[in-house]
């Protein structure tokens, strides 16, 4: 009788766990054009995050996945660098981007990140965010992906 | 046996006549070829485009910008001025009309896309400002791969030069993302070649003659071949008469598909 108990317990608790899993991080495409010269664009990018650091981190991921995934409106790199479908793009390349993202790399490509603000602004339903101004070595980016052959070299 | 031998020995030869010399022996590697681009300048009906590069540092400046921007990707382009004096040291131009000039030049590089740089200089009180126009054509087909407009915006300079190379910077970046999504759409889908099959004014055959155990018009048989042939099925008529039959975008691929080396119209037409 104890262990239908337990089941009880432990069957909706393991279901929960998997739809926490099987949703998506979201991410936010609050990232605008501010400037560029050769080879480098700067944004201003939103980040959010329960202290300062995760915040900062957070825009410099959201300004590189809409510069990879999405494209940068008013700047040359108006098309993204590597698709659209960003799901599939980095199912496709697993290992890449587990060391984009999860190792940092993606930090290598970035020249500063300097928040405009000194403290985080607290939004509605609690979340806090900061905005960031992130300068990325695009070139160097674009290069990184030719050489891993997650984007085609210019020709054929 | 006498025959049989010779006959061996006959077969022997021909086929190390096709071996690969061990001297170039790559181990089987392929290297896609890479389309040869040339950048030239704008000319207007009438225009020397001999003199045009020496006399405007403005157009010449833009010209090499872009090659600028092509070198920075890591695309080596032909380049057109030196092309210009070898044609000019080999006598190479017969006609005075500057438009077949300019064709002559481009058939002569081998080049297989040409960009075109067209610049404007405007004068204005308020300052003075460069736009440009840039074009990249297959020079095979003239189909489009790439258009942008450039401005410099106005500054209170003299030095057009200068606002040529902004004009540039402005759209170069996203004129070659355009140019290389074409690419991609060219290596996916093919490259496309315009086939063109004549019979003389005077020939006894015509497109409409039945021919074949089908009985049916070489017009139709053409267009079954091609639906064979034609890389997935990708092609366009663009008229057929009784002397003429055209394809004006014909898709082959850019790699053989059974032994992956690289493919070319010739080996198509074989």
């Amino acid at each position: 009788m104890k262990n239908i108990h337990f089941l009880f317990i432990i069957i909706p608790f393991l279901f929960s766990c998997q739809f926490v899993q099987g949703q998506k991080k979201t991410v936010t495409a609050e990232v605008n054009f501010l400037s560029e010269s050769t080879g480098i664009i700067t944004v201003r990018s939103i980040g959010y995050g329960k202290n300062k650091a995760e915040a900062i981190d957070n825009a410099e991921i959201n300004a590189m996945d809409v510069l990879l995934f999405r494209g940068l409106p008013e700047s040359t790199q108006k098309d993204p660098i590597i698709g659209i479908n960003s799901d599939e793009i980095k199912s496709k390349n697993k290992e890449y981007f587990e060391n984009f993202y999860g190792a940092k790399q993606y930090k290598t490509f970035i020249m500063s990140a300097l928040p405009t603000t000194e403290d985080l602004i607290k939004n509605k339903g609690g979340k806090k965010s900061i905005a960031v101004d992130v300068k990325i070595n695009v070139k160097a980016l674009r290069l990184d992906l030719e050489n891993k052959n997650i984007i085609r070299k210019f020709g054929f | 046996m006498r025959h049989l031998l010779l006959g061996i020995a006959a077969f022997l030869i021909v086929l190390k006549g096709y071996s690969q010399n061990s001297s170039t022996n790559s181990g089987g590697q392929v290297q896609t070829v890479q389309p040869k681009i040339m950048v030239i300048p704008y000319t207007k009906e009438g225009e020397d485009i001999r003199t045009i590069l020496e006399e405007d540092v403005s157009r010449r400046i833009a010209v090499t910008k872009i090659k600028e921007a092509f070198d920075a990707r890591g695309f080596t382009t032909v380049d057109f001025t030196a092309k210009l004096k070898a044609a000019k040291d080999n006598n190479v131009f017969t006609s005075d009309n500057q438009t077949d000039l300019k064709a002559q030049i481009i058939q002569m590089s081998g080049a297989d896309v040409y960009v075109q740089a067209e610049v404007y200089v405007l004068r204005g009180q308020s300052g003075n400002e460069v736009k440009l126009i840039l074009t990249a054509y297959e020079a095979s087909t003239g189909n489009s791969l790439s258009n942008k407009v450039g401005e410099s915006g106005k500054w209170y300079t003299e030095d057009i030069g200068k606002l040529a190379s902004k004009a540039v910077e402005a759209v170069v970046e996203d004129f070659l993302n355009v140019m290389q999504t074409k690419f991609t759409d060219i290596v996916n889908n093919g490259k496309s070649v315009i086939v063109e099959i004549s019979f003389d004014a005077n020939s006894q055959q015509k497109m409409s003659s039945e021919i074949g155990p089908d009985g049916l018009p070489l017009s139709d048989q053409l267009e079954q071949w091609m639906e064979k042939n034609a890389y997935k099925n990708n092609y366009h008529i663009q008229g057929t008469t009784d002397v003429k039959m055209i394809f004006d975008d014909v898709r082959i691929p850019l790699k053989d598909q059974a032994t992956w080396n690289n493919y070319n119209p010739n080996k198509f037409a074989l």
